[in-house]
């Protein structure tokens, strides 16, 4: 399928957004202090809504599953939602994406809630041209804009956007609105290509500045990490298992199921769950396989470095660098990523 | 779409005390459920708290299905305390059985310890009913103290049955015990089985299956040989919920029974 550009200008785009939020949800990046945050587009603050920049602090599964979530019946009884538009979604969090449909939509049996939300959401990626510390994509492969896994994407240009249809959805937007739109030129979509080249460039001098491993060093160094002294140890030294990295990780999907009763009603609950915590693998009677938080913290990368290459090709981290924010013990993936590679 | 995570009522219709602390409950479901040996289910009470058990039932009856539990916790102590007419919740059944297939024209030697023969008496009921297909079925069963023996009156019974042949031990004997004494890995000397036809089968806590998985190892069976059932916190029981990972599969999918040879590589397998 040819590619399909348009352009659409900073007041048009406004205009876009109201008209989208009409029927549907739409939520837009917002700066909030030192960070970008999620909120729900209303037409009274346009002035504050970011698509470009930089990824949200909150990842995109939020968007998806709920961190608590009544799961008794499909569908949920009162409780529905509107279908919703994500504004502004950068490409870590789209290739996050991989992970959770895997998870959730590709494997039998299916997930019904998951599905559900995924259907009635559209989203509209944008480039990353802001760059942040904490930010690593490039080294595990994962490029700073999507090419595919979104339904519109945007490419800042001056005041400009570019917009890159990627579905039939995305399309349908565009035909719904299609005065706001103009064709994009060559030139337009040149300039394009360059600026993303540039941006990923300045992101890999930061990986490289940084000793960031990159893909290929990483794969297979966790396996081989077992064996390694008591090298695990020292990373989770500072460890609290307060589960941060887990629950703002946009790859991270595991959950614990729950029964409770409160004034005689009994419903079962879907809840993010976290490796970190000690109960995670506890059985019956209290035997615990990962005991020692150290394990916990090795398990964590095991599953993102070693399980999900074997089993889907694809590391379970994007590189977002969210976690190195969140951790209060300062434990900053990459530099664990770089010692495990060093193997000391 | 069908929703996963909901459970299908089963009424208690019968409890029976196997031991001091282990109980068989013997339930109904309001739909036929039918299960392959060796496959485990969600047993919930609704409100309260879920987790796996593997039927210890014939799977030949697909109108009841009994779970022995032991009680050891939050949710197994609950379920000790319910009775007769009580509903449960069943999800499942979940994972992959017994390969029935390549145990045949085989000996197939059974090793439990504790609770863990709750499992294998579903697989003896299944290898019983068709019993042409096996040369031989050894049970080797150990348990703390004589009380904690489990299914007395079916040992008895399958220790009569010529097709099978039967060994008890307990850790700790009584006045009364007049059988072996030691842990089950000391009625694994002198096996007279043809290693190159035989499968074994082992199912008990932990600490049991490693020592028993060494001592076959030893004896002389190969690895994809050996028969585990791993317990792990398979809470989904459905491949999402992330619990129950053994290095690159999950027990609730690719398991709860693995070949040693299929996880051996892992690490921390026993933990």
């Amino acid at each position: 399928m040819a590619r399909e550009y348009y352009v659409i200008n900073s007041e048009n785009f406004r205009t876009f957004l109201l008209n989208l939020s009409k029927e549907r949800d739409v939520y837009a990046p917002a700066k909030k202090n030192d960070f970008i945050s999620y909120e729900k587009f209303d037409p009274e603050y346009e002035e504050k809504y970011i698509p470009d920049q930089i990824r949200a602090s909150e990842p995109i599964k939020s968007f998806l599953t709920h961190s608590r979530e009544k799961v008794d019946t499909f569908p949920p009884a009162g409780r529905g939602h509107n279908k919703q538009i994500l504004v502004g979604v950068k490409n870590c969090d789209i290739t996050s994406l991989a992970i959770q449909d895997f998870v959730f939509k590709d494997n039998d049996p299916k997930d019904p809630f998951y599905i559900k939300m995924r259907e009635d959401t559209t989203i509209i990626s944008c480039d990353c041209n802001l760059l942040r510390e904490t930010c690593f994509c490039v080294a595990l492969d994962i490029t700073p804009y999507p090419e595919k896994g979104f339904d519109l994407n945007l490419s800042k240009e001056a005041d400009d956007f570019i917009v890159e249809v990627g579905s039939e959805k995305g399309r349908n937007l565009i035909a719904e609105n299609r005065d706001l739109f103009s064709k994009a030129d060559e030139t337009q979509i040149k300039n394009r290509s360059a600026k993303r080249e540039s941006f990923k460039n300045s992101l890999k001098s930061q990986a490289q500045e940084k000793e960031t491993p990159d893909k290929k060093s990483i794969t297979g160094s966790i396996k081989k990490s077992y064996a390694v002294g008591d090298i695990w140890n020292h990373f989770a030294s500072t460890c609290i298992e307060c589960g941060g990295c887990n629950h703002c990780c946009p790859a991270c999907h595991c959950f614990g199921l729950s029964d409770q009763k409160k004034d005689n009603i009994k419903a079962r609950y879907k809840s993010w769950d976290a490796c970190l915590y000690n109960s995670y693998a506890r059985v019956a009677g209290g035997a615990n396989p990962r005991r020692h938080l150290y394990e916990r913290l090795r398990n964590r990368f095991d599953k993102k470095f070693e399980f999900f290459p074997d089993v889907l090709g694809i590391f379970g981290c994007t590189g977002c660098g969210r976690c190195i924010e969140a951790c209060p013990g300062k434990i900053d993936i990459r530099e664990v990523l770089k010692k495990i590679v060093q193997g000391k | 779409m069908e929703n996963p995570y909901k459970f299908i009522e089963a009424e208690i219709i019968d409890v029976k005390d196997e031991t001091p602390t282990i109980k068989t409950f013997v339930l109904k479901p309001k739909e036929r459920i039918s299960f392959k040996t060796g496959e485990f289910m969600e047993v919930a009470i609704p409100g309260f708290g879920e987790g796996p058990f593997t039927p210890s039932s014939n799977p030949k009856d697909d109108t009841k299905l009994e779970f022995t539990i032991m009680d050891v916790g939050r949710v197994t102590g609950a379920l000790h305390r319910m009775k007769t007419g009580g509903v449960v919740g069943l999800r499942g059944p979940y994972g992959k059985g017994y390969p029935l297939g390549e145990f045949k024209g085989k000996e197939i030697l059974i090793v439990g310890g504790g609770v863990g023969l709750a499992p294998i008496r579903s697989l003896i009921y299944a290898l019983f009913n068709q019993l042409d297909n096996y040369k031989k079925i050894y049970l080797k069963y150990g348990a703390k103290t004589p009380p904690d023996i489990m299914y007395k009156d079916e040992v008895d019974r399958w220790s009569k049955d010529g097709r099978s042949d039967v060994k008890l031990t307990v850790d700790a004997g009584d006045a009364k015990w007049k059988g072996n004494v030691g842990l089950v890995t000391t009625i694994l000397e002198d096996l007279k089985i043809d290693l190159n036809k035989s499968v074994s089968v082992v199912c008990g806590p932990p600490i049991m299956m490693k020592f028993v998985t060494f001592k076959l190892l030893e004896i002389g069976y190969k690895p994809e040989d050996i028969y585990l059932s791993m317990e792990k916190n398979m809470s989904c029981g459905i491949g999402k919920c992330g619990h129950c990972r053994i290095g690159n599969s999950y027990a609730c999918k690719d398991g709860p029974v693995f070949s040693y040879k299929t996880i051996k590589d892992y690490p921390n397998i026993w933990d």
